[in-house]
């Protein structure tokens, strides 16, 4: 099984990075630290990342979230989008933020496809365990669409 | 440890209630207008009901009785799952009661989950699901694509097990099926709205 990550080097792309290669997957991701720029090398990681089993969404990147969504929604086995729950509760310190995050989701409700939107809060509620843990529980249970985690605090 | 729910004798409620009964040392208390607790003329005797409970299963529909049982009973047991609807999604699509109803309850749900005291709270976003419709059910839609009560139930235990989340939606596929029915209900409907 292939897995193709974005921002695969830090934060919550890296503990994908570590799961899905200890569960014994082929993990092959783009990030800022490898010498990527998401923006200009836009269509050459579409290339690299289309045909694999599973394709995780993840680095924010000004907004590129939603081209990766639209251009690979069918070109994926599954895919993992990690948005936030910002939508719900939005942040006014972050308005650009928020309005991407919006837009992803509205998107992805659209999409007839087997994708699992993450939406993330503080890391209180959402370690990087649990959504590890979801990630495995939705694979079994690909029905799941949504998985939003509660949100005590704003979203940072 | 006590788990009341209500609307326990059809459908997803009835698979509830059976799957509790199978957790060993668990109590399983059914509320349905059978054994005369009605969520809207019986209001005040299902609180009462519910009051103290470690879960309470928020499932049967009735006008806004589901969101007043939220907020009356939401500083009263000590989890509660709510049984709603991804229509809510939907409203310029789906524009009837039952989906101002359901999107006036995601919105009480969502008021716990932002509390830093409010209760462990999972909202569930059901799509169509096997069995319906029942007689009871309000949209009256079938579907040729439903969600299977085994998928609804492994998601409780997951959460049970995992309560920092606070919603789970399932797929909801506009089948050619499902459309036309919609076509049918609502003959307004712009087909260029759908992206499925």
């Amino acid at each position: 099984m292939k897995c193709f990550i974005t921002g695969h080097t830090t934060g919550l792309g890296k503990e994908f990075y570590n799961h899905f290669s200890k569960l014994g997957w082929e993990v092959d991701g783009i990030s800022i630290s490898t010498g990527y720029d998401i923006v200009a090398d836009y269509s050459q990681i579409l290339s690299k990342a289309a045909g694999c089993d599973l394709f995780i969404n993840n680095a924010y990147a000004d907004g590129m979230q939603l081209h990766f969504l639209e251009a690979l929604a069918n070109q994926v086995g599954k895919m993992i989008v990690c948005g936030s729950v910002v939508t719900e509760y939005p942040d006014p310190e972050l308005p650009k933020y928020t309005e991407d995050k919006i837009k992803l989701e509205k998107l992805f409700l659209q999409k007839d496809f087997i994708g699992l939107l993450l939406k993330l809060s503080g890391d209180t509620y959402n370690t990087p365990e649990v959504i590890m843990r979801v990630v495995d529980f939705w694979l079994e249970n690909p029905e799941i669409k949504i998985v939003s985690f509660k949100a005590g605090k704003p979203n940072r | 440890m006590k788990v009341v729910i209500t609307g326990h004798t059809h459908g997803i409620g009835r698979a509830l209630y059976n799957h509790f009964q199978t957790f060993n040392g668990w109590e399983v208390v059914g509320l349905s207008r059978s054994n005369g607790y009605d969520i809207d003329k019986d209001f005040d005797e299902v609180v009462e009901a519910a009051t103290g409970c470690f879960l309470f299963i928020n499932n049967a529909y009735r006008d806004q009785q589901q969101t007043k049982l939220v907020n009356a009973l939401k500083n009263k047991v000590t989890k509660m799952i709510v049984m709603g609807s991804v229509s809510r999604q939907y409203p310029e699509l789906i524009h009837t009661d039952y989906v101002h109803d359901k999107q006036e309850l995601a919105e009480a749900c969502r008021l716990i989950s932002i509390d830093p005291n409010g209760i462990d709270l999972l909202h569930l976003d059901l799509s169509f699901i096997e069995g319906m419709p029942d007689k009871d059910d309000p949209t009256h839609f079938v579907s040729d694509y439903n969600l299977k009560f085994e998928e609804i139930v492994s998601a409780i235990d997951f959460w049970l097990t995992n309560p920092k989340i606070r919603q789970i939606e399932f797929r909801w596929k506009l089948t050619p099926f499902v459309f036309n029915q919609l076509k049918q209900a609502f003959p307004t409907l712009d087909p260029s709205r759908i992206q499925f």
